[in-house]
């Protein structure tokens, strides 16, 4: 019986070494495959009471390390939401412009008084005029473009959060769909490693969104949480709702409810309001830029817009105003609500001529009825001085220091850029950190070289199998040839 | 299989993150070579954008100034032409008419009448001098004529002496029309208020425009128009008292003289603030470039040494990547 108890034994190392090699040709064909654990073969020597019985495979290992990936995900989520915010910082300072640069907000408020200074030592001349004019709606319009690049951030950041919220609904059914499959698998005792794979992609996919947390339960299952404790998918997946805005403007918030927040079943969650559970990923990256970021530079932009309608609109500056709108203007009229006031800054109608006005007015004073001396200077010369001359804002938003106009728009882009710089410093510790951990975990990834070093002893093993074989059928055929 | 086993994405995943942070580092560092700025001036200056906005202003500023100054500049130059010239006419004619005593024939009267009507034309011709289409004597009125032709105003004064028979009180009457506000200065002069002084430099104003009522030009004209008179027949038929106001008209194109050259001398002293304020904003500007500078350049030792080393580490990268991704132990079964 002994011989063919050996003739067995050999035939399950060939079994067991087909298997290893089955397994190492799947790692090799996914080396590169994203969310690929690599698979181990487990054997154990097949034992019914004392005599050896050849060797069976127990199962198939995927070789992962939770916490590695747990870390690896929170980093990424951290990352994301670091590099959602420097981006938005970034998109700010250059709506602004830095000093110096052709075309930013700072140089088109020196352009002005620059502008005025020429045009009160040339009162009569026409280009004088028309350069003042000129310098005057293109500091209009830095307002308005800055002003509509924050509203277009607000818009953008609504329209991540919906997507975001779309496909963490979508992600959650899917994993809870897996999870259950992979628990039918693993109760029949099959090998669910390839719907573990999918299922450790789908969780990937949403870790940017909010930074989780994979418990482990019987049979296979994960449930999900995030790491401030929201309960994302534990037996049955929870579900996400948000209203996308559509449009935003200024005036729209969060408080007034004309935005919508998040809830989580149905209960309140916003990021950002006293909820801290989805802190950390993407999602409450642009929450923040939606509700706070960027309506506080808003908030700035149209303090710095009033002060300098107001620097205008002052009686004292150009008597002839009789109450009416200044040089600048609240969308035609004197200023109004300071909310969206950049967004609605225009020049007076009086002085341009493409709108019906004269250029006159801006020698004459803008309520002036005719002209009178083409060499008065006086008003030009005043304009500039209301320009350039310090004073408190009226809106302590705009800062609350004695200013120039030149200086609160500084002080403006000061703010932004030094945000942007610490949000882009952090964004690459983030980022590095990541790097970091996913590199840990890309290092337990498929080796092919380690792969084809296991075949060669795969190889090996199978030959000395089969010399067992073949040396066990020469002993059978002397047996019969007795 | 053994722990010390590395992945292979890992070692592509280390490899392509390398690679693209020294493009990252080469691309900025080239953009710092070329322009000698730096390539991220809010990052460089730690956020605080305060101090080059104000070079920035200041810098904008003084361009504006310069030009400021350069238009008064042309503004007074043309004006001192004017009194020069307006001087070298009284000069002339006053001595012409000095050289008439009294006992000269009503000819030779004639001759220095009919230079004296000629210089009032020069005189007011030369006050309605323009630049850059801009009436030099005119004041606020920068558009039209500072004075109104020689006919009118001879008219008008002949109106005024009308009747009258004497030097003396022809003088007189010319004397009091030309202080009188109902004559010179509506029929006469055309132009309006004195201009704002004009700001050259930061906190410097310069007043440099005269306007063709000041005093010192209202004394030389009343001179010209007394000569100018005798052209129009005034007196005629009485050579001696011709003669006496041929003499007035000359005392008084010399009287007229001292008031010119300190209206002159304010004019010189205007050009000179002006020419200070063009210095003094020249050197401004240089020194606010280099500040800024200062803030926004460069090293450029700096950029081109750390652009080489990136170039060398980003060649060796490719080297390894090369090598490592070639090291394959199915190449070597």
């Amino acid at each position: 019986m002994s011989l063919s108890l050996g003739l067995s034994n050999a035939l399950s190392g060939l079994t067991a070494n087909s298997r290893a090699t089955e397994l190492v040709s799947s790692n090799i064909a996914n080396a590169l495959t994203e969310g690929y654990a690599r698979r181990e073969i487990q054997l154990s020597a097949r034992g019914i009471a004392a005599s050896g019985q050849g060797v069976a495979v127990t199962g198939v290992v995927r070789v992962t390390d939770g916490v590695l990936i747990s870390d690896r995900r929170s980093a990424e989520a951290n990352a994301a939401g670091a590099s959602q915010t420097s981006s938005f910082h970034k998109a700010i300072e250059q709506a602004l412009g830095t000093p110096g640069e052709d075309g930013s907000i700072g140089a088109a408020a020196t352009a002005l008084s620059a502008a005025l200074l020429s045009a009160a030592a040339t009162p009569d001349s026409t280009a004088s005029l028309d350069s003042v004019l000129r310098a005057a709606q293109d500091l209009a319009e830095k307002f308005g473009a800055a002003s509509s690049v924050l509203q277009d951030q607000r818009e953008q950041a609504d329209d991540r959060i919906a997507a975001s919220v779309e496909q963490l609904n979508t992600a959650l059914r899917q994993i809870d769909d897996l999870n259950g499959q992979i628990v039918r698998l693993n109760s029949a005792d099959r090998d669910a490693s390839g719907l573990m794979d999918q299922r450790q992609q789908l969780v990937d996919s949403i870790a940017e969104i909010v930074p989780l947390r994979e418990i482990q339960r019987d049979n296979g299952e994960i449930s999900l949480v995030s790491t401030g404790g929201a309960v994302l998918l534990d037996g049955r997946p929870a579900v996400f709702g948000f209203v996308p805005a559509g449009t935003i403007t200024a005036d729209m918030s969060l408080a007034s409810g004309a935005l919508s927040g998040l809830t989580l079943n149905g209960k309140d969650v916003t990021p950002g309001i006293g909820s801290n559970r989805l802190v950390g990923g993407t999602l409450a990256a642009d929450f923040a830029i939606r509700d706070s970021l960027a309506p506080q530079y808003s908030a700035r932009l149209d303090a710095v817009a009033l002060d300098l309608v107001e620097r205008f609109s002052d009686p004292a500056v150009d008597p002839t105003l009789g109450g009416g709108a200044g040089l600048f203007t609240d969308a035609g009229g004197p200023a109004g609500a300071t909310t969206g006031l950049a967004g609605l800054l225009a020049v007076n109608a009086a002085v341009d001529p493409d709108a019906g006005g004269a250029l006159w007015r801006l020698r004459e004073g803008i309520g002036a009825a005719s002209e009178s001396s083409t060499g008065k200077s006086s008003l030009l010369s005043s304009l500039n001085t209301a320009l350039t001359q310090a004073a408190v804002p009226s809106d302590p938003a705009a800062g609350t220091a004695s200013r120039n106009l030149d200086g609160l728009l500084s002080d403006l882009v000061s703010a932004v850029s030094l945000q942007r710089v610490r949000a882009e410093d952090s964004e690459s510790y983030a980022s590095a950190r990541y790097s970091a951990l996913r590199q840990d975990e890309l290092d337990q990834g498929v080796d092919s070289d380690a792969e084809v070093q296991a075949l060669l002893v795969i190889e090996q093993a199978y030959s000395a199998n089969a010399k067992v074989i073949s040396t066990i059928d020469e002993l059978l055929k002397t047996l019969l040839e007795m | 299989m053994s722990a010390s086993a590395i992945g292979d994405t890992a070692r592509s995943f280390v490899l392509r993150q390398q690679t693209a942070a020294l493009k990252a580092e080469l691309d900025r560092r080239s953009l710092e070579s070329t322009t000698g700025r730096q390539s991220d001036i809010g990052r460089s200056l730690h956020g605080n954008l305060g101090p080059l906005a104000a070079v920035e202003a200041s810098l904008a500023r003084a361009e504006a100034y310069l030009g400021s100054a350069s238009t008064a500049e042309t503004r007074a130059d043309a004006t001192q032409t004017a009194l020069t010239s307006l001087s070298s006419l009284s000069d002339d004619l006053a001595a012409s008419l000095i050289s008439v005593g009294t006992g000269t024939s009503s000819t030779a009267i004639a001759a220095v009448a009919e230079q004296g009507r000629t210089a009032f034309d020069a005189a007011l011709s030369t006050l309605s001098t323009r630049v850059a289409d801009r009436s030099v004597f005119a004041g606020l009125d920068t558009r039209g004529a500072a004075v109104a032709s020689a006919d009118t105003i001879l008219d008008a004064l002949e109106v005024a002496v009308a009747g009258l028979t004497s030097a003396g009180t022809v003088e007189a009457a010319v004397n009091a029309w030309f202080d009188d506000p109902a004559g010179y200065a509506s029929l006469g002069y055309l132009g309006g208020g004195d201009l704002s002084p004009v700001e050259i430099a930061p906190g410097k104003s310069v007043a440099a425009d005269v306007t063709a009522r000041d005093p010192a030009i209202i004394d030389t004209l009343k001179g010209f128009a007394l000569a100018a008179l005798l052209d129009r027949g005034i007196l005629s038929g009485d050579t001696e008292q011709q003669a006496a106001l041929v003499k007035a008209a000359g005392e008084s194109l010399y009287d007229s003289s001292a008031s010119r050259t300190s209206l002159s001398a304010r004019i010189g002293i205007a050009q000179d603030r002006i020419s200070d304020a063009q210095t003094e904003v020249a050197a401004e500007k240089t020194a606010l470039s280099t500040r800024r500078l200062s803030l926004v350049s460069a090293d450029g030792y700096e950029a081109a040494t750390a652009l080489t080393e990136a170039k060398s580490q980003l060649e060796t990268l490719y080297a390894v990547t090369a090598k490592v991704l070639g090291l394959k132990l199915s190449d070597y079964l």
